[in-house]
């Protein structure tokens, strides 16, 4: 019990968070939306005040981080009374709605019955898979246990422990353990686990529903939920799980603010990008993607003013640096990244024909993969049949940022020096299908079922 | 494109979405009964270690000394799983500078090798064929 009182608290805040920057919004958002999208950031959120508590006050010090949880989100609360009595009242005439309606019914009832799935495949590997416990989770330990030397994890540790790589897992866990630090408890790490590819589902779902009929949003979010090796992939205690979620939310938010060119949608992108960069390197790379796209589409789109889009791009790069403090900071702490981009003045034993061809066969190898279940053939099949739409003035962002980023990969693999290629790619593609994959149904579900564009919320 | 055409597409396109879902429900129903069936125990990782663990408890660093590849391609993960089990106490690979080291090698013969070569004393050996030794500064 004691284990979801921090995850509640994240979760009040980043509701009192959203909701002060969605206050101005006229845009009509379900509360569903509101929540999946409040619960990730407030994680975030509370996770990063772990990191910085832990870095000020010399090490883990779980009352102090607690209280100060506590208060910032009592703060948020206090700030926020109004936009969060709207928020109840709205909630409350959902459910009412709701209550009457067969198909929210039905299908809640198959959501409950998927979340004892998604726990039964978390027991079948509770201490989580290799990097879960190689990396994230003896990260933990090293926080929790090490007192003011948990700074060891960046250059005392060997370096297949990945000491650059950033903290925001191992101190969401952190968090989650405060009330309950004893180890080894595997109840955190497999608790974040499972919330994130439940709210990663839910997210799918609940943005899907604006703009595409409920059932077709219902079947999107099930294909991952049913589909068992995403659900094992989902459970391992990866930083991939939250990966996921703050990369779909990435693009939700990309979308949402290039169709409606609000500030507060903005907003909200530029935290979801900080996040993302302090989740896992590539983050980093995914912003300077997604800002490019962004600002371009504001630069091409005329229809706005020139002060609403300085206004606009203000708010999304101040909403970013905002979120990318700890990833800023941290870069201080950790050493260089050994593997991306190293070495690019020597030898480069994959950048040749022969290294594109084998970086080919290892993604049609994982296409056809009997574990995906032919998800990703659905995938391609619609990608193609909805190419003229994948330029659409609402979808191009998506659809270059997803073309560049499997450049950028393409290029991370063909430089590739420290290791052998073949042997990167087996381990890390079947890992980038996952963390796509509800991008992947997202945009193309929106191409093929969205409803009368002139009759957007 | 005629309306109709449009229509159907959707509609096709919908009925291929319940055949995936449909499909992976009834993989995901097989792969739970298989793994519900066949179910083993699960340990946590590095319980190899788990001994040795309560013995270093107060350790900073230990050494640790093995003949196996460590090679991100062809490792066996064993000192990997010493690092998470051992932690905080960090382990540094290949390194005998320090007063506790722990010998990890896939030849018992070896080890007597290692000990005489680094003139260290042998205090703790488990099931798992770990050696604990101590190291005089």
């Amino acid at each position: 019990m004691t284990l979801i009182v921090p995850y509640f608290i994240s979760f009040l805040a980043g509701l009192c968070v959203v909701l002060s920057i969605l206050k101005d919004n006229k845009r009509s958002l379900s509360s569903l939306f509101l929540i999946s999208v409040s619960f990730g950031l407030g994680l975030a959120l509370c996770s990063m005040s772990t990191f910085f508590c832990t870095i000020l006050f010399e090490g883990y010090h779980p009352l102090l981080i607690l209280f100060l949880n506590v208060s910032l989100t009592a703060l948020l609360g206090c700030l926020n009374i109004g936009p969060l009595k709207r928020f109840s009242a709205q909630l409350l005439i959902e459910i009412k709605a709701s209550i009457k309606n067969g198909f929210v019914w039905a299908g809640s009832i198959f959501y409950i019955i998927l979340c004892f799935y998604i726990r039964f495949a978390a027991s079948l590997h509770p201490w989580g898979d290799w990097d879960a416990w190689a990396l994230w989770n003896m990260k933990l330990k090293f926080i929790l246990y090490n007192g003011a030397d948990w700074t060891d994890i960046f250059h005392k540790l060997h370096w297949h422990t990945q000491p650059d790589y950033p903290l925001l897992l191992p101190m969401m866990n952190a968090w989650g353990l405060c009330l309950y630090p004893q180890y080894p408890q595997i109840n955190a790490p497999m608790m974040t686990s499972i919330l994130f590819t439940l709210l990663g589902v839910l997210l799918l779902y609940s943005t899907l529903s604006l703009f595409i009929p409920r059932l077709h949003a219902y079947l999107a979010s099930l294909i991952c939920l049913a589909n068992p090796y995403y659900v094992y992939k989902a459970t391992a205690q990866y930083a991939d799980t939250a990966f996921t979620y703050y990369l779909l939310g990435c693009l939700v938010f990309l979308y949402l603010a290039v169709q409606y060119k609000e500030r507060s949608f903005a907003s909200i992108l530029g935290l979801f990008l900080g996040v993302l960069s302090f989740c896992k390197n590539e983050g980093i790379a995914i912003f300077l993607l997604i800002a490019s796209i962004f600002l371009l589409s504001l630069i091409i789109h005329k229809e706005i003013s020139n002060p609403t889009r300085k206004n606009i791009a203000l708010w999304f790069l101040g909403s970013f640096f905002f979120a990318a403090v700890a990833t800023i900071v941290l870069k201080f702490l950790a050493p260089a990244n050994r593997d991306i981009l190293t070495n690019l003045n020597g030898q480069l034993s994959y950048f040749n024909w022969e290294g594109i061809l084998l970086v080919k066969k290892h993604i049609l190898e994982e296409i056809n993969d009997k574990r995906w279940v032919h998800i990703w053939h659905i995938g391609l099949l619609l990608s193609v049949l909805g190419i003229p739409k994948l330029l659409r003035r609402d979808i191009w962002p998506i659809t270059v940022f997803l073309l560049s980023y499997f450049i950028i990969l393409l290029f991370i693999y063909l430089t590739t020096t420290t290791m052998d290629l073949s042997w990167r790619l087996k381990s890390t593609v079947p890992r980038i299908f996952f963390y796509l994959m509800p991008a992947m149904l997202f945009i193309t579900f929106l191409i093929h079922f969205k409803k009368d564009p002139a009759k957007d919320r | 494109m005629p309306s109709k055409f449009k229509i159907s597409l959707s509609f096709v396109l919908t009925l291929v979405i319940f055949w995936l879902v449909g499909l992976n429900i009834i993989y995901g129903c097989i792969t739970v009964l298989s793994k519900t069936q066949n179910r083993k125990p699960v340990f946590e990782p590095g319980y190899q270690f788990e001994d040795i663990r309560k013995i270093l408890k107060q350790e900073k660093i230990v050494g640790y000394l093995t003949d196996r590849n460590i090679s991100p391609e062809k490792n066996d993960q064993e000192f990997l799983l010493a690092q998470y089990m051992l932690a905080p106490t960090i382990v540094e690979v290949n390194n005998h500078s320090y007063q506790f080291l722990i010998l990890d090698y896939t030849n018992p013969s070896a080890v007597i090798n290692k000990l005489k070569e680094i003139k260290a004393k042998p205090i703790y050996k488990n099931m798992y064929n770990k050696v604990l030794a101590l190291q005089r500064p």
